[in-house]
């Protein structure tokens, strides 16, 4: 059995749990062992340490790298920022050994050493090289049933892509999110502003109302584009923006319909047969269409 | 023919009997002609290969899968009365006529990943080809994305101010962020407006990128054959900016237009008859003027080791029959006198001339007497 | 902008020194920009409409208008997105300016309140984010209430602080780390 660390992040675990129990139920369904990382921390958050100085992050990062060195596994991520601020503080000890160096001597107090063995994957990524398609298309139970899915990579699952082990052919024209939806059923058109950025982040918590308008201008191409069924993230901040961000524009009156959001390994779960109440209990736009949709395919 | 691997039209042979049109009445082509290799001695060779342009596959952020992102050169055959079009205005995706376009500029050229030069020549050729469409069509919209309009020199800030005045929508210190393909086939361009401080954003027909010039495939194979040498952008290197603007390294080997560098044709052609002037003094004459300052070798001292041949950056030496053995030769028409021949030479048989062992000892006599 | 000030920057209050400041802190390439422009258009902080944005940053560095940068929040607005460090002609990485500017300003203690309840956060439970009443959210989800990170684990809680405060973070951070 292939193992596997799962990275939780912040965001996942505490504010979208039903997210966690999702990626555990697909990763079981898929045939991984769950290897948990004891003690892992936040990423950390590009707001935080990365913001303070190099060295910093990268020993920050490096105490949850090594979690999963000392397991003798890879990571993967259901966060952008996750899998953004670990491969860039990987990237930056990679290119500058002398980085790697004092993070080295800042880690031995606690008895640590980082060795730049382990590789971070993020869900996208991990279901079309790790797993495959055609494995993936193996495990479905629902067909999606021609659903039709808006897919968000998200701006760190793309960019800075020197940092990333692997990638999108064009990541200014991403299709792997596209392809793991129509593999399980789905259809998942380009639009034109598929790389735009949802607003979440710094930008939601420094300037909240130019981070929502920002969003809503990307959601009305959405709608206006290829009017999904539903919006399906490859990013767990996207997927608070896409979701409750989205249910704070209908409440403000500024967005007059409602687009159900989906984490991918949400989606991927409950077409694998996960209780699509447990896999999405936190969503705040209600999915009940979409649920329906998929449960009338095979 | 070759090339495009369809059969020729022979129109030029045969003519078009049903609309009366005759073959060429002169007789004056060779149908049978073939391709041949033909061995010429000269005394003086100019390279004058041209340039390449970029593709756009380099660009991924400006959509080079659609079919209606195109480059300038490609822009040009539409353009022309005998392109793929017969000169009339359409979009490479369904053939209708485009309403706006966008001219982006500055695609691989001031760019350290591709190349850091200005290609010099495509803020001009991009007013030239709005001034040609707005004068055609002049209800045509035109977008020139420029970072800095160069229009430097006589005649060219003119033909730039005209060009504004027909209608054409300069926005500078934008050089385009992105181009994106909408469901309805127009592509979203996006750019910032330094003078209106201001992102931008436009729905366009057309996207035409007018990508850098590049130096030719094999430019740098064919000047080592030279042994011209080119430049960190990988064009052929003149001897001197000012003084031997035309001259390489090899001495008889002078290059002339885009080969050098990105220029236009007014500076191509300057540049091409000082190419030819330089060509004509050296060969007209019958003789050359060798410089003192090179070197010969003492044959009768030579051993035929052959260590000078590979050494010599100019390939001046040779290795010759002299008196029945075979003994290194110092062609003094192609030695540029750097002397390390001299000094590698194990059998010390090759003099410097005004370098001698002699010469150099007395100055260094003359220098420590005091 | 001061709501009723004057709109002209003055130049002559720039310091150079600023300059070399950002590169030491991170910013090493950032004389090489030729404001092109190619950044400004898909930044999201351009594009939200925030008063400052990567080319006008990158610009107003280079200009060392340290006072202007350091009192005006939008770099702490930029999303980390990298899309300019993408697409930036002249490898500039202007996302390295930004958090070189972030780095200087923390220096200074110039920066919002919601930075420092982050690093906090950080500190204490091993999350920047963590919000309240996740456990009834888990218990929802069929989770246990808490997840097996650090939170959990009180003794690699503590070898986590002892990694913080061996960085920068125990020279800036104005709350006590013990």
């Amino acid at each position: 059995m292939k193992k596997i660390g799962f990275f939780l992040g912040c965001n996942i675990p505490f504010n979208r749990p039903d997210v966690e129990y999702s990626a555990r139920y697909l990763l079981n369904e898929l045939g991984y062992e769950i290897v948990e990382l004891e003690g892992a921390t936040c990423c950390p958050a590009f707001g935080t340490m990365p913001s303070l100085d190099l060295v910093g992050w990268a020993a920050a990062s490096a105490w949850n790298l090594t979690i999963a060195e000392e397991k003798g596994v890879d990571i993967v991520t259901g966060c952008g920022s996750c899998y953004g601020s670990l491969n860039e503080a990987r990237h930056h000890m990679e290119k500058h050994p002398e980085v790697k160096e004092q993070v080295n001597k800042i880690l031995s107090k606690v008895g640590k050493e980082y060795k730049g063995t382990v590789k971070v994957w993020n869900f996208i990524n991990f279901l079309y090289e790790d797993v495959g398609l055609e494995k993936l298309k193996s495990k479905i139970k629902h067909n999606l049933n021609g659903l039709k899915c808006a897919v968000q990579t998200g701006c760190h699952n793309l960019w800075p892509s020197k940092a990333y082990p692997t990638n999108e052919d064009n990541t200014f024209f991403p299709t792997r999110l596209r392809e793991i939806c129509e593999a399980m059923g789905g259809v998942a058109p380009h639009y034109s502003t598929i790389t735009d950025c949802c607003g979440m982040g710094a930008l939601r918590s420094t300037a909240s109302e130019k981070s929502l308008n920002l969003f809503k201008k990307k959601l009305d191409v959405i709608k206006e584009e290829i009017d999904p069924d539903i919006t399906v993230m490859g990013c767990s901040s996207c997927l608070l923006q896409f979701d409750a961000g989205q249910a704070l524009l209908v409440e403000q009156k500024k967005l007059n319909y409602k687009i159900p959001a989906l984490h991918i390994v949400q989606l991927a779960a409950i077409a694998m047969g996960a209780d699509p109440e447990k896999a999405t209990v936190l969503a705040s736009i209600p999915l009940n269409g979409v649920i329906t949709k998929i449960k009338g395919g095979n | 023919m070759d090339k495009t691997g369809k059969p020729a039209c022979q129109i030029c042979e045969k003519g078009i009997p049903p609309k009366g049109i005759q073959g060429c009445p002169a007789d004056a082509i060779k149908f049978d002609d073939k391709d041949e290799y033909i061995n010429l001695k000269v005394g003086a060779v100019i390279i004058a290969t041209g340039f390449k342009p970029m593709s756009k596959h380099y660009f991924k952020e400006y959509s080079p899968h659609s079919p209606d992102v195109i480059t300038s050169m490609e822009f040009e055959r539409i353009l022309s009365a005998t392109g793929p079009t017969g000169g009339e205005l359409k979009r490479p995706s369904d053939g209708t006529k485009p309403k706006t376009i966008a001219m982006v500029s500055c695609v691989g050229s001031r760019d350290e990943r591709y190349h850091p030069y200005c290609s010099k020549v495509c803020c001009m050729y991009m007013l030239k080809h709005a001034r040609i469409l707005k004068e055609k069509y002049p209800d045509i919209k035109l977008y020139l994305f420029f970072i800095d309009v160069r229009t430097a020199g006589k005649d060219f800030e003119e033909f730039y101010v005209y060009t504004r005045e027909l209608g054409v929508k300069v926005i500078k210190g934008g050089r385009v962020s992105s181009v994106d393909v909408k469901p309805n086939g127009k592509l979203r361009v996006r750019a910032f407006d330094s003078d209106l401080c201001a992102p931008v954003e436009l729905d366009a027909d057309m996207v035409v990128l007018a990508t850098a010039i590049e130096p030719p495939d094999g430019v740098e194979e064919l000047g080592s054959m030279f042994t011209a040498t080119c430049g960190r952008e990988g064009f052929l290197r003149e001897v001197h900016t000012k003084l031997y603007p035309v001259e390489t390294q090899a001495r008889g080997v002078f290059i002339a237009g885009c080969v050098q560098g990105p220029k236009d044709i007014p500076e191509s052609i300057a540049q091409a008859r000082a190419a030819a002037s330089a060509t004509a003094a050296l060969v007209i004459p019958g003789k050359i003027k060798f410089e003192a300052i090179i070197s010969e070798v003492d044959r009768d001292k030579c051993s035929s080791c052959g260590v000078c041949v590979p050494l010599c950056p100019y390939t001046a030496i040779r290795i010759v029959e002299y008196k029945g053995k075979e003994k290194a030769y110092i062609e003094p028409a192609l030695c540029a006198g750097c002397g390390v021949c001299a000094s590698a030479c194990p059998s010390k048989a090759i003099k410097f001339n005004g370098f001698t062992t002699e010469q150099i000892m007395a100055q260094i006599d003359a220098l420590t007497e005091a | 902008m001061e709501e009723g000030g004057v709109n002209v920057i003055d130049l002559t209050q720039a310091d150079e020194s600023f300059v070399k400041e950002l590169e030491a802190l991170g910013a090493d390439e950032l004389r090489e920009c030729i404001q092109c422009g190619k950044c400004g258009a898909t930044c999201p902080m351009a594009l939200a409409g925030l008063e400052f944005f990567i080319k006008r940053i990158v610009h107003a560095a280079n200009l060392g208008l340290r006072d202007i940068l350091l009192e005006d929040s939008s770099v702490w607005g930029c999303q980390s997105c990298n899309r300019c460090v993408e697409i930036c002609p002249m490898d500039v990485k202007p996302y390295e300016l930004i958090q070189a500017i972030r780095r200087a300003a923390m220096k200074v203690e110039s920066c919002p309140a919601n930075t420092y309840e982050g690093l906090r956060n950080l500190y204490r439970f091993g999350h920047a984010v963590y919000p309240k009443g996740y456990e009834e959210r888990r218990k929802k989800a069929g989770l246990p209430e808490k997840p097996p990170t650090a939170i959990s684990y009180d003794e690699l809680r503590k070898k986590y602080q002892e990694i913080l405060r061996n960085t920068i973070l125990e020279e800036i951070a104005p709350f006590p780390l013990d």
